[in-house]
């Protein structure tokens, strides 16, 4: 396959000022001539130079004389790649700057830092991006093999460097395994097989691995939590089971609660129609009973002959009552008057009787004193005796004369009293006369009239006994009545429709009313009969009883309905709210799936890279060998059999080549300046066939190589570019027109002075 | 002319699901499914369906984006406004067995089953009484719900909704959230049509045994790569004392899988990309197996990356020979990295103790001969 080849060139660079140059393209060498100083090496550097550039430390001073004058120092190379692209590869020498652009596409490949000594990333970039080109990075590697500069040929020699620089590419090797380094590591961190270091970072292979256990852990967790579903739920059936035998005990105690209930009801209703029997019955008895009482009373009453109604007899009977004291009262009355009047007829008062007790008294003391008188002989006492007996005598003359005035007096007042008596006794009989009329006329309206007020009270109290029983008699009709009335009124209420009608007579309204209280009491009992009650067992028929199992029944229920609520809890937090083991496994299942596929690829590329090593190293193994080959077969074609063959040695310092029948080393100072020339053409020349053999094959450009050469020599290395010329790129320069002229070469750009095309 | 009653049947869904197997066009297939949800309405209008069955895995986790939820209760409210009701089971994807799960209210007017044990629901149309019987699968609630199936002993038409794996078939899982009945169980329910979800493969009620008439739609679209074929909506058509169904395909692009590629003969990776374009229509999502022996040194990457850039997305399995080819034969006899490479090769695939090794070997070669440019 053909290397890479230079097409044309601008450039502002050293004396070539503002010069473009199309760079023909034919199978044979390219030939720039021109006399010295025309710029033919300087178009030759510009080339390597917008490939590789300056060192800006060690090749400083070459730069900047190659920049003296100049404002801006630039190249740019148009360059056909070995797969027929066109590339644009222009730098700036000033910043050490470059741009690459795709012809055809007029896409910016690059842009940036291009400094060969640069380790940033756009500096490697473009070293890569070159490498890529030409299969060489370094502006050394390129000068020790397929840029030939001036005078250096003489200095060739064979050395593990030069076995180093043109073994290099190794036919895309290298770019092999990076492309499958890079494959690997783009899928796992892992050290490449028989390397201890691998990537830092996570890849694929590392981040699915990854997934895959946090995938394990999730799915162990959601089984392990799933697995602890299985008692929850055996435990949740459990009480559903529990419940649901408990609905069923609840639902049949409501139903034994509800008939019991029903019975009580019936019961109920049973007795009220039994007590309404019997409360219709009892008024109906109670109210004949009374009716006929009342009756009877009526009777009794009525044959007493009273012209009063009973309801009055009490009163009139008091009034006869008052009537009859007052008459006795004024019997009474007038009997004590017969009697005042006879007791007071006054008597005239006795002569001495009453005599005042003064008489009695000073004539005691007068007849003591007298008595002392004499004993004891006192004058004295003599004179007090006189004194009250005089005392005496004059009071009791005093009191005769007042006994006489009295009888006086007494004489008169009885006369006026018989007088006063007389008037009296009138008085009185008017008085008993009158009350003994007002007796009569009360007496007739109770029927007494006939009866002498003496012997009334017996028939007065009579007439009031009956007079009051038929009051009591009536009243309790009334009081029936009134009752039989409200029960009707109630009895009426419970039968609805069949109740009698309000305005009938109450017995006949009673007795309906106990006939259909009958009559339903009897249906209910029926009933009662034909309605059972089933009652769980172990539970009395009792509403009691029932109640209490239910409550019990109903709190066991709830209880076990709060337990499985906990269990179904504790159930719902037995799974993942994010995903279930389906979905894990699901992708557990997708992630294994990739990570095979993964796991496959990076072991294949893993021996892929083993394989490719193996066999490089194979390949390796005859470099030393193959290069002397090379460079024995350059020699011997360059020379026309003069130079060469080339004789392997123990290394490659040691190897040997035969020149005119003398084997020597490459660098013997024996040889001559021609023999060391083209011994070093020779090197130069095999080296760039290795170069080819490992598939780099750059520009072969070579500064002067006629010069120093014989024409015979210069004929053979004319010929032998020629044919290297058929697989890659030969630029060659010559200042003798002479040697051009002997070899039959037309220049193919001709400098003059200055720069200028020739 | 007969009376036809026509439903949609539709399961596994899984709306929401990740399609992280889809690589690439994962996004893009997410909003292609919700969009092919989205056309129910119409396909329900299309073919006059009274009702539409969901049968499971309509989300595909138990919590579903508010998005996705507001969604899917749009659709449904379409389709109950367009005179189709829905009627939904939880699947094991969205359980109603966690705490929290997507039918804690229903998504819009659809009637979600969501009890232990069967449930009946009605619909009347005018051509006869549609009964349809589902519920939740939850062992705690109920270890054996198809025993609560109670049939009803009235004209009508009765559907049992399930989302079940059927036990001992080739997508039996068995799991305890997973009800697992047999054929003979469905068989028993004596319904007209059990409206299945679960298996991801479309199975048509020919596939059944005698006497049962049910139906798998499979997933609505390919959830896995590994999910070929059509997917879509099975149409389920009642028609006097007849059952038919037939599976009407979404736009979702469908996993394809040709017949195995036989790379024998071919040039190079552009015509094997050329040979699977003819049998794998455009807009659709390769799944090939390669074979034969090939002459360049295939690279099943390379060709995924091929196919992709065609298609979007591609399964490639490889099962292509590659050592014995002329091509290697003659790479071997240069002096070259190459011919040294496949020697090399040769002498480890035949001292490899075992296939996978040999395998990998092999693959190893075509990489490495494939970093080399070497074709």
């Amino acid at each position: 396959m053909d290397g890479a080849r230079v097409t044309g060139i601008r450039l502002n660079y050293g004396n070539l000022r503002d010069a473009t140059h199309e760079i023909p393209q034919e199978d044979r060498p390219v030939v720039i001539s021109g006399p010295n100083g025309s710029g033919k090496t300087t178009l030759l550097e510009a080339i390597v130079r917008t490939l590789f550039g300056f060192n800006r430390r060690s090749e400083a001073g070459l730069l900047e004389a190659r920049l003296e004058t100049l404002e801006s120092g630039w190249c740019e190379l148009r360059v056909r790649t070995p797969e027929g692209a066109h590339l644009d590869i222009r730098r700036d020498f000033h910043d050490a700057r470059a741009v690459i652009t795709t012809v055809e596409t007029q896409e910016e490949r690059f842009k940036g830092d291009a400094n060969p000594a640069g380790t940033n990333e756009q500096s490697r970039a473009f070293r890569e991006e070159v490498r890529a080109l030409m299969g060489l990075a370094d502006y050394e590697d390129f000068s020790k093999t397929t840029f030939v500069e001036q005078g250096v040929l003489i200095n060739g020699a064979l050395s593990e460097e030069l076995l180093r620089v043109a073994s290099g590419g190794s036919g895309g090797v290298e770019e092999a395994q990076k492309t499958l380094e890079t494959r690997y590591f783009e899928l796992t961190k892992e050290a490449l097989p028989g390397q201890s270091r691998g990537k830092n970072k996570n890849r694929r292979l590392e981040e699915l691995r990854h997934r895959r256990h946090e995938l394990d852990e999730a799915l162990q967790e959601t089984a392990a939590q799933e697995r602890q579903r299985t008692p929850l739920a055996t435990r949740i059936g459990e009480l559903e089971t529990e419940i649901a035998g408990l609905d069923e005990r609840i639902g049949a105690l409501e139903t034994a609660q509800g008939g019991v209930q029903s019975q009580r009801a019936r019961a109920a209703e049973e007795k009220i129609a039994k007590d309404s029997t019997e409360d219709a019955k009892r008024a109906r008895d109670r109210i004949s009973e009374a009716r006929t009482a009342e009756e009877s009373a009526r009777a009794d009453f009525g044959a007493r002959g009273v012209g009063c109604g009973p309801e009055q007899v009490e009163a009139e009977a008091t009034a006869l009552r008052q009537v009859l004291e007052s008459l006795r009262e004024a019997h009474r009355q007038q009997q004590a008057a017969e009697t005042a009047a006879e007791a007071a007829t006054p008597a005239l008062p006795a002569g001495s009787a009453g005599v005042p007790a003064g008489v009695w008294v000073a004539g005691a003391v007068g007849a003591i004193t007298a008595v002392l008188a004499v004993v004891l002989g006192r004058p004295v006492l003599w004179a007090v005796a006189a004194g009250a007996l005089a005392v005496a005598g004059g009071q009791y003359v005093a009191h005769r004369s007042r006994v006489a005035a009295a009888v006086r007096a007494a004489q008169e007042v009885a006369a006026k009293a018989e007088a006063a008596r007389a008037d009296e006794r009138k008085k009185r009989e008017a008085e008993v006369t009158s009350a003994r009329e007002a007796v009569t006329e009360r007496a007739r309206v109770l029927g007494l009239a006939e009866s002498e007020p003496d012997q009334m009270q017996p028939a007065l109290e009579a007439i009031e006994k009956d007079a009051r029983a038929l009051l009591e008699a009536q009243r309790r009709l009334e009081e029936r009545t009134q009752e039989a009335a409200d029960l009707l009124v109630k009895l009426r209420d419970a039968m609805k429709d069949a109740a009698p009608s309000a305005s009938g007579d109450v017995i006949e309204a009673l007795r309906v009313c106990e006939e259909h209280f009958r009559k339903e009491q009897v249906r209910l009992e029926m009933e009662g009969e034909g309605a059972a009650v089933e009652l769980p067992a172990g539970v009395e028929a009792t509403t009691e009883s029932v109640k209490s199992e239910l409550e019990e029944a109903r709190w066991q229920r709830g209880a076990k309905e709060q337990e499985r609520r906990q269990q179904q809890e504790a159930l719902l937090t037995r799974a993942t709210p994010d995903a279930s083991s389906v979905a894990l496994r699901d992708e557990l299942e997708q992630v294994s799936e990739e990570i095979s596929r993964v796991e496959a690829r990076v072991r294949s590329l893993g021996f892929a890279l083993e394989l490719l090593g193996e066999a490089y190293d194979e390949f390796r193994d005859g470099d030393e060998g193959r290069l002397l080959e090379r460079v024995s077969e350059r020699a011997t074609g360059l020379s026309d059999g003069q130079i060469g063959p080339v004789e392997p040695g123990e290394t490659l310092d040691a190897a040997r080549i035969t020149v005119l029948g003398r084997r020597v080393a490459f660098d013997s100072p024996g040889l001559s300046y021609g023999e060391r020339v083209a011994i070093g053409l020779a090197l130069r020349l095999g080296a760039t066939d290795f170069l080819a053999r490992n598939g780099i094959r750059p520009p072969l450009l070579i500064d002067e190589p006629f010069d120093d050469l014989d024409p015979e020599r210069a004929a053979g290395v004319w010929k032998l570019l020629t044919d290297i010329a058929r697989e890659r790129q030969v630029i060659v320069t010559s200042q003798n027109p002479l040697t051009l002229e002997h070899l039959g070469i037309e220049p193919d750009i001709r400098l003059t002075g200055r720069g200028l095309n020739g | 002319m007969s009376i036809v009653i026509r439903l949609l049947h539709i399961a596994d869904v899984h709306i929401g699901a990740s399609l992280s197997g889809f690589g690439s066009v994962q996004g893009d297939r997410q909003k292609q499914i919700r969009e092919a949800f989205r056309g129910l309405p119409q396909i329900a209008e299309e073919h006059g369906a009274v009702a539409l069955l969901v049968a499971g895995d309509l989300f595909d986790s138990p919590t579903p984006s508010r998005e996705d939820r507001a969604m899917v209760a749009e659709v449904f409210r379409q389709l109950h406004d367009g005179g189709c009701r829905v009627f939904v089971v939880p699947g094991n994807h969205d359980p109603v067995t966690v705490k929290q799960h997507p039918y804690q209210e229903p998504p819009g007017p659809a009637r979600v089953f969501v009890k232990a044990e069967f449930e009946t629901e009605y619909v009347e149309t005018e051509d006869g009484t549609l009964r349809i019987h589902g519920f939740a699968f939850d062992p705690a609630g109920c270890a054996t719900p198809l025993e609560t199936f109670d049939s009803v002993a009235e004209p009508g038409i009765d559907v049992a909704l399930l989302h079940a794996s059927l036990r001992m078939t080739d997508h039996w899982q068995e799991g305890a959230n997973t009800l697992s009945p047999t054929e003979e169980e469905l068989k028993a329910l004596g319904v007209d049509y059990v409206a299945l979800g679960d298996y991801h493969r479309p199975r048509m009620p020919e596939e059944f045994q005698a006497g049962l008439t049910a139906c798998y739609p499979g997933s609505f679209a390919a959830v896995k790569r590994s999910e070929t074929g059509l997917r879509g909506v099975v149409l389920v058509e009642f028609e006097g004392g007849r059952v038919g169904a037939r599976l009407l395909p979404m736009s979702v692009p469908f996993v394809v899988e040709p017949d195995a590629i036989d790379v024998a003969g071919l040039e190079n990776q552009a015509a094997v990309v050329q040979a699977i374009a003819s049998q794998v229509p455009d807009g659709a999502l390769p799944r090939v197996t390669l074979t034969g022996a090939a002459e360049f040194a295939l690279d099943p990457e390379a060709l995924g990356i091929a196919l992709e850039e065609r298609y979007g997305f591609a399964v490639v399995k490889d099962e292509s020979r590659y050592i014995d080819s002329a091509r290697l034969a003659e790479l071997e006899e240069a002096d070259t990295v190459s011919g040294h490479l496949v020697r090399v090769a040769r002498r480890r695939i035949g001292s490899a103790t075992d296939d996978n090794e040999k395998r990998a070997l092999e693959d190893a070669l075509r990489q490495a001969l494939s970093a080399l440019e070497v074709v």
